[in-house]
Parts: C-alpha cells; sequence; structure tokens
C-alpha cells in the first residue's frame, strides 16, 4: 500500500488538532470499508489518517426532546440493534440491517457513510427523511447543517477539511411509522440500484403527515417533496398507495431523463414504494 | 517507512510490535504473525476470506488498518481450534462435508463462531444471513449451513 502516516486520538479535542494541523492533506477514518480500498486503489492519496473509532465520545445513540442523536462513529450494526432506532425510526434500522454484509456493518459506521457521499449510500435515505441534520466540529467552532445541504453531489460534501462530523440529529414526527427498502442485484452485498424511506403520521384512517426520501435516484438522496404534499391528509388505502406509485414514476423517471438506468428504475420503484408501505402497515398494526 | 508500536491481543495473547503505519490487519496477522490461516481472497470486502474477529464481531481484515486494532482483541482461525483439538464448528463441518476447497473455510467458521455465541439456535435463514458476507466459489452453501445447523444441535448439547 502507498504511504501513509496514522493517528488515532482518544478524545475529539485531540482529533479537532490534528484536523487543523494537517489542513487537507489528512483523512478521516471512520471504520474504513471504503476508504481503505480508495488508499489501495490510490483513488486518494492523503499524508495521515485520522483514525476517530477509538474516541469513545463519538459512539452511541440518545434520544433528547423527541430527536434521536446518532455519533458519528457508531457501526451499522449498533444502529440497526438499538432499541431506540427500532421503536422510533424504524426506517433507519431497516436501512442500517442491508448495508454490505455482517462483517462491513461491524465495521463500517453512520458519519463514514454521510461523508462518503454516495448517491447509493445505504444509510442516508434514512437520515434524510428525519431531517437529518448534521453537527460539525473544528478548532473554530461548531455548527450544523441539513445533511441535504451537507451532501453537494457525487463524493462531494460541504465539510471543510478541519472539521469533523460529529453526530446526526434526527427529528422524526411523533408517533410516527416508517420504513425504508433497498433493491440491490443481490441481498448481500450489492451496491442499492434503488432504495427509498417514507415516514407517516396516522390520523384515524388518514395520513396526517408524510415524509419521503429516495436513495439512488440523484447524485444524494433526497426529499420527494411532491409524493410529501399527495399523501398529506390522504385517506391510506389502496387507491392512495397505487396514486403514489405512479407519481412516484413519473419523478424517478424525471430525474433520471435520458440515463440508461431510468427505464429499470421507473418501474423499480413501484416495488420498492410497495415494500415500503407494506412495511408500514405491518408496524402500524403493533 | 512511519513505524509505530502496535500492541493488541492475538488469540489471547498480548502482541507488541513496531510495525508500517501502511499495512492492514490482514498484513500484520499474515506477514508479521505468521497466522496464515486467515486468507486474502478479493481484498475489497466482498468475499470475506479474510474474516477475523475484532472485540469478538466479524470484520474483515482487508480493509482494517493493523494500527486500527491497537487495543483491542482479535481473534482469528488459529485461536479456535487446533489440528489435535478441533472446535465444535470445525468438526461439525468435517462431518457435513462442507470443506471443498478449503478457501473460505476459515471465514465461515469465524463467522458461524460469531453467530453461534450469540445465538446458540439460529434458524437456516439466520445462518444464511449470518454467513452471507463470506463467497464460497466451490458453491457448497447447503452443506455449509448445514455444518453450522450441526454445530449448533452439538453446542446445545
Amino acid at each position: 500500500m502507498q504511504k501513509v502516516d496514522y493517528f488515532r486520538p482518544e478524545t475529539i479535542e485531540e482529533a479537532l488538532e490534528l484536523l487543523a494541523a494537517g489542513r487537507e492533506e489528512y483523512k478521516i477514518l471512520a471504520g474504513g470499508t471504503d476508504l481503505v480500498l480508495h488508499l489501495r486503489e490510490r483513488k486518494v492519496s492523503p499524508k495521515a489518517l485520522v483514525d476517530i473509532t477509538h474516541i469513545s465520545a463519538l459512539k452511541g445513540i440518545r434520544e433528547e426532546e423527541g430527536k434521536i442523536i446518532i455519533k458519528a462513529a457508531t457501526t451499522f450494526t449498533e444502529v440497526a440493534s438499538s432499541t431506540i432506532v427500532l421503536e422510533k425510526i424504524p426506517a433507519l434500522a431497516d436501512a442500517c440491517k442491508v448495508v454490505g454484509s455482517p462483517q462491513i456493518r461491524n465495521q463500517g459506521t453512520i458519519g463514514g457513510n454521510i461523508v462518503n457521499a454516495s448517491p447509493a449510500a445505504d444509510s442516508v435515505p434514512a437520515l434524510v427523511l428525519f431531517d437529518g441534520v448534521a453537527r460539525l466540529t473544528s478548532k473554530r467552532g461548531t455548527r450544523e447543517i441539513l445533511l441535504t445541504e451537507l451532501l453537494q453531489g457525487v463524493g462531494k460534501t460541504a465539510i471543510e477539511p478541519d472539521e469533523l462530523l460529529e453526530e446526526v440529529i434526527l427529528t422524526p414526527y411523533p408517533g410516527s411509522v416508517s420504513g425504508f427498502y433497498k433493491l440491490g442485484r443481490r441481498n448481500a452485498l450489492a451496491i442499492a440500484r434503488i432504495s427509498g424511506a417514507v415516514e407517516l403520521v396516522f390520523a384515524g384512517s388518514k395520513i396526517a403527515k408524510a415524509r419521503v426520501a429516495l436513495g439512488s435516484v440523484a447524485p444524494n438522496p433526497f426529499r420527494a417533496t411532491e409524493l410529501e404534499q399527495f399523501l398529506n391528509g390522504r385517506e391510506f388505502n389502496e387507491e392512495t398507495k397505487e396514486e403514489l406509485i405512479a407519481l412516484a414514476k413519473n419523478l424517478v423517471a424525471d430525474k433520471l431523463g435520458s440515463r440508461a438506468s431510468a427505464p429499470y428504475k421507473r418501474e423499480a420503484i413501484a416495488g420498492v414504494m410497495r415494500e415500503i408501505l407494506n412495511r408500514i402497515e405491518q408496524r402500524r398494526g403493533r | 517507512m512511519e513505524m509505530k508500536k502496535l500492541s493488541l491481543t492475538v488469540n489471547g495473547k498480548l502482541i507488541e510490535r513496531e510495525v508500517p503505519t501502511n499495512i492492514r490487519l490482514l498484513d500484520f496477522l499474515r506477514d508479521y504473525l505468521h497466522l496464515t490461516g486467515t486468507k486474502e481472497g478479493c481484498g475489497e470486502g466482498e468475499c470475506g476470506a479474510c474474516t477475523v474477529l475484532l472485540d469478538g464481531k466479524p470484520v474483515n481484515s482487508c480493509l482494517v488498518m493493523a494500527h486500527s486494532a491497537h487495543g483491542r482483541e482479535v481473534i482469528t482461525i488459529e485461536g479456535i481450534g487446533t489440528p489435535d483439538k478441533l472446535h465444535p464448528i470445525q468438526e461439525a463441518f468435517l462431518e457435513a462435508g462442507a470443506v471443498q476447497c478449503g478457501y473460505c473455510t476459515p471465514g465461515m467458521v469465524l463467522a458461524a463462531y460469531a453467530l453461534l455465541k450469540e445465538n446458540p439456535n439460529p434458524t437456516r435463514e439466520e445462518i444464511k444471513v449470518a454467513i452471507s458476507g463470506n463467497l464460497c466459489r466451490c458453491t457448497g452453501y447447503n452443506k455449509i449451513v448445514d455444518a453450522v445447523e450441526l454445530a449448533a444441535r452439538k453446542e446445545g448439547k
């Protein structure tokens, strides 16, 4: 492998010192399931790695005044098995359960998945769904930015070289039910061909509030506001579901334009949406 | 080459070495400790041949920097059983005929070991999920799943 130095800070302060000193020449190692591969392929050539997985303050999940806060170095396995996540934001558990393989889920982290800014990042549609906000920290201070603003295209983010993604803050609607589904070429280790996440709040038989996010359709996962507006106030029945699916097909066709994958994805979204709605239906009954 | 001190537990033994900062855990285990039971397959985290347990959980050692394992506990296939005293999972693999060329076997055994630690009575489906990160190019998957079921029954006794 190419030459690269390695640092293993144990506190956030130490990590911020290193990032400030290293500027853009240092790269954060937050699990390594992508970065170690990219280093070997020489897609990146940092002077040093700043391994943040030994910082205990960057691990864990907590609930605070209705918000769910996930620390950046929390692994997919930890997120998928968290009681808070399973109860309050099951769409994120669905997403983290199907990342890569058990090995990848034990090593890869939520923070790494965000910062990589892949169009197919498995956890990101579910994070965007709950209005995910990234908390970035540097020696200069701390700022919060919506994930949809943080992600700026394939592999691009608004994170400065001296900034560390400390945590992601999610705001689910109180009493909501949610689900996520990903379609890959096979079950394990497949990159998402298309994925979606839906959150609904029910008032009797009606949908009081809705959020919808899609992945692998645009350079980054995004909120499908057209679909959300359609769902608001509708009866949750077959007619609504079929209309939603028709709208989702149009949206996907619009977003992908003449891309080679468009004919496949605009049909595939129907199956993805049905699967998500089934999951929500099952969870609603509990 | 940049060198740093690495100290970790491998198969129950505390190990301290000066090693380059740019090597993977896989390289450290094979080239420095000569624990060659851990195999390199794809080198990309797709095949699971390099699976080891890091703090009890299966990971792809080809995607872990060696120094990331500092202060942690690694278990390789050499820490599971010996030729004289096989682990019940290894016995079950032999009994069920779950070994063909053998290249994927160390990773499969470790994935099974981690599963049975957490879930001593897995369903067939749970076994399939647990080994979903391990490829067998001889494609003897059914016998591997049979072996894990057999191991669960043996250990349950």
